[in-house]
């Protein structure tokens, strides 16, 4: 009788297990079976861009920190958390050798000495971050990476270098694959006299 | 010990079956994704218009004036770039009252007051007609350190004036984003103004509407050849509904039979070089490919079922099409050659109309939206959608604020910024041309005063 009940227990066993490998079998890919849903929250609408422009600035143009590096890209800012943006460093450290310098418009290093065309900056800002997305990394608190390039006077991008790794690949390759489809930038300004723009961009995230 | 023994297999089967039921749960769970997307938001480039003046001592052309101000300051705030401020209005405060002007008496810019509206860039220019000719020079200058950008000129004639002015802003939206604008553009689209529905172009912003067919044939489904040389077409013009080529540099028009069967919703393909039609076999709309002779005619999608509306993806290596292959309507994508058949809307009864973003990264549609009406009958509604390539982050564009009729045919700009679409939001079952902003925000009526349907968005000259 005991040898019956476990042979019975041991042949229930095997069906059931077989049950459920079969049943992980026909667990088909999600995106197959036609009964995705997908719960979206629609993006908040842009505000009136006369209400972007309420911040009101005092003063002439002057040298800020570097925390205060993004406020004339207020409206950057304000968009979202995980902004490239330009910085000001101290001289770079790696590969790039040639001289940079501060300018007038705040926190931007440059690798020309006058650069007098500030909104140049922001645009540039802008389409990079277009090309921009982040795939969210659990785990993952605070990168920054920092890109060198060249802009020539069509706005084609040049000499892309990783002037500085995040430590984290994934990020590094985001960053400079937003360069690759920002390609091309707005050409440089008519009245600006070099042939190229060298420019120090950091790219952070901040999840 | 036996009663022992067979209460524990009675134990380790109840366990089973409840593990094995728990498993089940989970893999129907799998089936049911939620995600979540963050909203990316774009700002605009805050940028000053300083009305063109015409230069000392020439007469005054008001009207000339008039239509360089009105057209590239329109031309600017429908580009989606910019975030405009006419320095020929005052500033006004929350409550609407002004409180300070841009422009002095001698119509000089306040680029201080500018500066802390964080105005980034100012547009200004002149203008002289001499003779029948008209000069224009336009400028942008760094607001802060007022360092001129760019200077350029233009010449006009006074019915090349608008087209002149559109190429200005566009000028303008590559100065500022390495990209051309899409001011110079144009849609073809089919209207029942003359009678039966012919073919017209307009220009982007719904002005110079020309006639271009006028055989009284009824016409479905223009579509811009990639060049912007030629249209295709459908029509009724010879009894069978035939596909038609329109040469706009000649004016000829030519058939291209497919063996007398009726032909739908042709698409030029990216490169120039091909077309996917619908061809209606057995009752039923299956899609090729097509040379542009209707040579090397070769099967895409020939599954049971009603296929139809294809768009083709801008590198020309798949397309979008509509599909009611399992009863309800929906929109799919295929490779090029007939690989990777999937489905991308699974939401609704009824979805399709599909256009690719020339971007890559967007696919528009049209769904039905079933509501019950006050008297209990159901009805659709159709609105716009917008949704990933691989049918992710569904975005509804039109029809947001309440029921805003019937929105369908969209129609993608070549800057992926903007869709062209049909609605009859305005006067129920007639039907107007309506351009938005890729995100439904901004909707300017372009084409009205007729029935007008099935606009095609033009590439850039």
């Amino acid at each position: 009788m005991t040898h019956m009940i476990w042979t019975s227990g041991l042949l229930h066993i095997i069906v059931l297990g077989g049950f459920i490998f079969l049943n992980m079998l026909w667990t088909r890919p999600v995106s197959s079976t036609g009964r995705q849903t997908y719960y979206v929250n629609l993006v908040t609408l842009p505000a009136p861009p006369e209400k972007q422009q309420a911040r009101l600035v005092d003063g002439p143009y002057k040298v800020v920190s570097r925390k205060e590096a993004a406020a004339p890209q207020q409206e950057a800012s304000m968009a979202l958390k995980r902004t490239p943006r330009l910085v000001s460093e101290e001289p770079n450290k790696g590969p790039v050798t040639s001289p940079s310098f501060e300018t007038d418009m705040s926190g931007v290093r440059l690798d020309v000495k006058e650069f007098e065309f500030p909104y140049y900056l922001g645009v540039i800002q802008r389409k990079i971050q277009q090309h921009f997305v982040v795939p969210r990394m659990p785990g993952v608190k605070q990168l920054e990476a920092i890109v060198y390039f060249k802009i020539d006077r069509k706005g084609r991008i040049h000499h892309i270098i990783l002037e500085r790794e995040s430590r984290h690949p994934v990020f590094d390759l985001t960053a400079q694959r937003a360069l690759d489809s920002s390609n091309p930038l707005p050409p440089l300004p008519d009245t600006y006299e070099e042939d190229y723009l060298g420019v120090h961009f950091a790219f952070e995230y901040n999840p | 010990m036996k009663i022992f023994v067979y209460n524990l297999y009675k134990c380790l089967t109840v366990f089973l079956l409840i593990l094995s039921f728990g498993l089940v749960g989970v893999s129907q769970a799998q089936d049911e994704v939620r995600l979540r997307i963050q909203a990316r938001i774009t700002p605009k480039i805050s940028i000053a218009f300083k009305p063109f003046v015409e230069k000392t001592g020439t007469r005054l052309h008001a009207a000339i004036r008039d239509t360089i101000n009105q057209v590239l300051v329109r031309d600017m705030k429908v580009s989606g770039v910019f975030a405009v401020r006419d320095l020929s209005v005052k500033l006004t405060d929350e409550a609407g009252e002004s409180v300070a002007a841009f422009l002095d008496e001698s119509g000089e810019a306040d680029l201080s007051l500018l500066r802390k509206l964080s105005v980034q860039i100012m547009v200004s220019g002149t203008f002289e007609v001499r003779e029948s000719q008209i000069e224009m020079n336009l400028k942008l200058t760094d607001v802060v350190t007022q360092r001129k950008i760019t200077e350029k000129g233009y010449a006009a004639f006074d019915l090349t004036l608008r087209r002149v002015i559109h190429r200005v802003a566009d000028d303008i939206v590559l100065q500022m984003t390495g990209e051309r604008g899409v001011a110079q553009t144009r849609m073809v689209f089919t209207s029942q103004r003359t009678g039966a529905p012919e073919l017209f172009v307009a220009d982007y912003d719904g002005y110079n509407i020309r006639q271009l067919t006028n055989d009284r044939a009824r016409k479905y489904s223009p579509n811009w050849s990639p060049d912007g040389t030629k249209i295709v077409y459908t029509s009724y013009r010879d009894g069978p509904h035939e596909l038609y080529i329109l040469d706009l540099q000649t004016g000829e028009t030519h058939k291209v039979p497919f063996g007398g069967k009726t032909t739908l919703a042709p698409r030029w393909s990216p490169g120039g070089h091909h077309l996917v039609i619908g061809l209606v076999i057995d009752g039923l709309s299956k899609l090729f490919l097509s040379g542009l002779d209707g040579a090397d005619l070769k099967p895409l999608i020939t599954s049971y079922g009603i296929n139809i509306s294809p768009s083709w993806s801008p590198r020309g290596d798949q397309v979008a099409y509509m599909s009611d292959r399992l009863r309800d309507k929906h929109v799919y994508v295929v490779n090029v050659d007939g690989s990777d058949d999937h489905r991308i809307t699974f939401e609704g009864k009824y979805n399709g109309s599909p256009a690719w973003s020339p971007r890559g990264d967007r696919i528009a549609f049209v769904s039905g939206d079933t509501l019950r009406q006050e008297t209990g009958r159901l009805e659709r509604i159709f609105n716009i959608y917008t949704c990933d390539v691989n049918g992710g982050n569904l975005m509804k564009i039109t029809g947001n604020n309440g029921i805003e009729g019937d929105n369908v045919n969209p129609s993608w700009s070549p800057d992926g910024l903007h869709l062209l679409f049909s609605s009859d939001r305005d006067e129920i079952g007639r039907y107007n041309l309506y351009v938005m902003s890729w995100d439904g925000t901004e909707i300017y009526r372009v084409i009205g005063d007729s029935n007008n349907r099935q606009p095609s968005w033009g590439p850039r000259p």
